[in-house]
């Protein structure tokens, strides 16, 4: 009993003694959950932009000035501040339909181009949280205009990040702002028909595997626009069996091909050239792929004919197994049988 | 006993003859194929209804739409179109390193999200400068451990005593990082203020589902590198295919 006692005066006395350590580390604690919280709050503010729409197909005659809305929403709980820039590009490298920024205004079309909202053109527009605010883009084409086509980006760029930067220099910690844009492309082009030949557009290449041994089969398609004028042809796939039986047709998606390029139809994959693919799991035998592009209406269509082989080698060999060993067991069978 | 023999070779052969049905199986299944080829597959094949022709099963993703006004406008506008919304969030719009300290390279991360309903697109980076303070003392773009890595190429980055800034890209779903495939692999940001082009970092296929993508930054000084705050902007846009 005289121990318990003199245990507990003694835990009582240690308690007293780190009171103050205890109390101190509390403190700390709270400060620190305090911070990491506030810090965890001010990074995780998600930040976005959208834009509708993505993609504006003009074709125009001068003198006309051209106004179609380009609506823009701030979804995130900040105000955005976002910069309005104008740039041209060209077709990506990759021909799939990616683009290249040129340097800056490198034809001078630019100047003709605005984004007015109400009356007033704007570089610089503030968005507040849940926003939805809708702008015009304004393109004038004077009647002595070049005909020509002009690909541009419309780019609202996020910037209030640039502001924090300068805005940094009083804190010790390093940092990387980020900003984010989107982008709407204009394809505009002036005066097409003054300039657009129906002999511009070839296949330059339609190709698939000539030997497959199953479906889906995938078929590179590349047209050539030799045009002065961006055009977006219609095509076909139709696929015959061995027999001349239709049993497939693909419709092409239609995609733009910009004046003085090529470009492979079909969507993106990761490290190949976009393709068409035409989606049929069992093939037996040889096929024939004929590719027809409308160039305009009336003319005939651009046609290019591929064969292409399925032999089912898995096929044939669990055939082929299967029957060589039910005829091995059936004569085995057999002459056990007699040798009975 | 001879027909006791013949019973236990007749017993056997059900597991024989089991063989080639196994060889057999892979032509009943589905065609083994990534979630990204699926997709593409079903956008491509736009097959007429009342075509008698086989159609993809699961539609996941949209096809390709536009609006096109056939009538004019306003006079001299022959057609337009225009097609799709876009939208491309991020996290974080700052990434915190701390106080730097030589040889020891910090890394931070941000999560890109996009959706393109009717449009495949790309995703460009660039930087205005590299980390620099207000005295101009710059941290110049990572070369990474072999030298070799630039805006364009990447290349691995994981000794401690190669300095500099650099990013990767991590996909998460949906998306193709060009470059930066690998773990510990890095390249440079593009730098506008050496008038460099903006960057190709990720492609995208249209989906109303958002798509990410994951980007680390790697930040790590040298023992000579004068303290103090650096700070730079990476931007990212989100540009649709035409």
């Amino acid at each position: 009993m005289r121990t318990q006692i003199s245990l507990s005066i003694e835990s009582e006395s240690q308690l007293k003694r780190y009171k103050p350590l205890c109390f101190l580390i509390a403190i700390l604690s709270f400060s620190f959950g305090l911070l990491t919280l506030y810090a965890g709050k001010a990074d995780a503010q998600e930040r976005g932009i959208k834009v509708s729409p993505s993609l504006l197909e003009l074709k125009v005659v001068p003198p006309t000035t051209v106004r179609t809305p380009i609506s823009v929403e701030n979804p995130g709980d900040e105000t955005a501040n976002l910069t309005i820039e104008f740039r041209e590009f060209k077709s990506g490298r990759k021909l799939g339909g990616e683009i290249e920024y040129l340097p800056t205004n490198s034809s001078g079309f630019l100047k003709n181009v605005a984004l007015i909202e109400n009356t007033d053109p704007k570089t610089n527009v503030s968005i507040g949280p849940g926003q939805k605010k809708n702008f015009t883009l304004q393109i004038t084409i004077n009647e002595k205009e070049n005909p020509s086509d002009y690909y541009f980006s419309v780019l609202f760029i996020r910037s209030d990040s640039t502001n924090q930067e300068n805005e940094s220099a009083n804190i010790s910690n390093s940092f990387t702002y980020i900003n984010t844009a989107v982008a709407t492309n204009v394809l505009l082009s002036v005066n097409p028909s003054e300039r657009q030949n129906t002999k511009s557009l070839l296949i330059n290449e339609f190709t698939t595997k000539q030997l497959v041994d199953k479906g889906p089969v995938l078929f590179n398609i590349k047209l050539q626009n030799n045009g002065l004028s961006y055009v977006k042809p219609k095509g076909v796939i139709y696929i015959k069996n061995m027999f001349g039986q239709l049993i497939g047709k693909i419709d092409l998606p239609a995609q733009n091909i910009l004046a003085g390029s090529s470009r492979f139809l079909g969507s993106a994959t990761q490290q190949s050239t976009p393709k068409v693919i035409w989606n049929e799991t069992f093939l037996l035998g040889p096929y024939n792929a004929t590719l027809e592009i409308e160039t305009e209406a009336g003319k005939p269509p651009l046609k290019k004919s591929i064969r292409f082989t399925a032999v089912p080698l898995k096929l044939i060999i669990g055939v082929l197994t299967f029957v060589i060993i039910a005829l091995v067991t059936v004569k085995r069978a057999k002459t056990k049988m007699n040798s009975k | 006993m001879k027909s006791k023999i013949s019973m236990k070779i007749l017993n056997k052969k059900p597991l024989i003859l089991l063989i080639p049905v196994i060889l057999l199986i892979p032509l009943g299944a589905p065609p083994v194929t990534s979630a990204q080829s699926l997709n593409i597959q079903i956008d491509e094949i736009n097959t007429a209804p009342d075509q008698t022709i086989p159609t993809p099963v699961q539609l996941t993703s949209p096809p390709l739409q536009s609006k096109t006004v056939e009538e004019k406008i306003s006079p001299g506008i022959q057609n337009f179109s225009q097609i799709g919304m876009m939208s491309f969030s991020i996290s974080s719009n700052r990434l915190d390193f701390g106080t730097l300290s030589p040889a020891n390279p910090v890394i931070r991360n941000i999560k890109l999200s996009l959706i393109s309903e009717f449009t495949d697109y790309q995703i460009l980076a660039y930087e205005n400068h590299p980390p620099r303070t207000n005295n101009n003392t710059v941290i110049p773009d990572t070369t990474c451990d072999n030298g070799t890595c630039t805006e364009k190429s990447s290349s691995v980055w994981e000794n401690s005593l190669t300095y500099g800034f650099g990013f990767r890209c991590v996909a998460l779903n949906h998306l193709f990082c060009l470059e930066t495939l690998d773990t510990n692999e890095y390249m440079q940001v593009a730098n506008l203020s050496a008038n460099e082009l903006p960057q190709v970092l990720i492609k995208g296929i249209r989906n109303k589902e958002p798509q990410e993508a994951q980007i680390d930054f790697k930040l790590n000084t040298a023992g000579t590198q004068p303290s103090g705050t650096y700070a730079n902007t990476v931007t990212f846009i989100a540009v649709p295919n035409y």
